[in-house]
């Protein structure tokens, strides 16, 4: 096993919950070495029951545009058994308390819709940690002393950023 | 011989020649004599909606009783998949299943591609209100 992908797995560890942005999924689907090395790593861990991995509703959404695109059944279906079937991976919806909570994760750092979506799923699923290679999602640091106005004036727990790329050698 | 006897006598038929066929496929299970795997065969639904499946084709897959197995209705097909049974075959079930994706030919393509539909919005967006 390579430094890098020690050092993920090691980053990875003491996280109960993840959320994964889309690149993760594509690079394990697409089969990228050294990335889909890294994403099975957390897939195992999942299966076995020592992480929970979610997919929020925007990701579904973006996973699903190559399939509808191509019109192909079997691309489909690939991201259908990711999404609806796999032992360990969460799928959240886009539910009204994830819209809320975007727009105004939106409204206070001008992260992307998608990006703001994502880190909303994440922040109401209580990931403790978003894995991406985006690193936009550092802004949401600034994040962490806001009283949320769609959560009553409260704080909330503010994940951190796994950036897969700070682990470039992973796998070698 | 009336229609009624007639009818009966081939329905009896039926029944030995698909005992027969049942007895054989667990004769050559038992002896683990692999029988010639065949890619196509006709089999008749029961009552209860069960068929059953060639010994050579289930063991093509690897399936024993109890294995799950995955239904996809497609046209006017119905297709029967292994459902992984280890950690190890639930991560080789996907992986690379997207390999063949033009767009997706390396890490650098991917970012490229998933770049751009997140940016697609953000010039939509400023197209209208921009954030002041």
């Amino acid at each position: 096993m390579g430094s890098g992908r020690e050092a993920f797995v090691a980053a990875a560890a003491p996280f109960r919950k993840l959320t994964l942005d889309t690149n993760i999924f594509l690079y394990y689907l697409a089969n990228q070495a050294p990335y889909a090395d890294l994403v099975s790593d957390l897939l195992l861990r999942a299966i076995r029951g020592d992480v929970v991995l979610e997919l929020p509703g925007m990701v579904q959404f973006e996973l699903l545009i190559r399939p509808f695109r191509s019109g192909d059944p079997n691309e489909l279906a690939v991201i259908h058994k990711l999404v609806r079937d796999h032992p360990g991976i969460e799928s959240s919806s886009i539910s009204d308390a994830v819209l809320q909570l975007s727009a105004e994760i939106r409204a206070r750092t001008k992260l992307k819709p998608p990006d703001a979506l994502v880190a909303g799923s994440a922040m109401v699923h209580r990931s403790a940690a978003i894995v991406s290679n985006d690193r936009d999602f550092y802004t949401l640091e600034a994040l962490k002393d806001v009283d949320f106005i769609t959560q009553g004036r409260r704080r909330l727990l503010v994940p951190q950023l796994l950036l897969i790329d700070d682990f470039a050698d992973a796998g070698a | 011989m009336s229609d009624d006897e007639g009818a009966a006598r081939e329905l009896n038929n039926e029944e030995v020649t698909r005992r027969t066929y049942v007895a054989e496929a667990r004769l050559a299970y038992l002896v683990n004599d692999e029988p010639e795997l065949v890619q196509y065969v006709t089999t008749k639904l029961s009552t209860k909606n069960q068929i059953t499946l060639p010994v050579a084709m289930a063991r093509s897959l690897g399936l024993a009783a109890g294995d799950e197995v995955d239904l996809k209705l497609e046209g006017d097909m119905i297709q029967i998949e292994r459902r992984p049974k280890t950690p190890q075959e639930w991560i080789q079930r996907l992986r690379g299943t997207m390999a063949h994706v033009p767009e997706w030919q390396s890490k650098d393509q991917i970012d490229a591609w998933t770049r751009a539909e997140r940016e697609n919005w953000e010039r939509e967006w400023d197209r209208g209100e921009k954030p002041s």
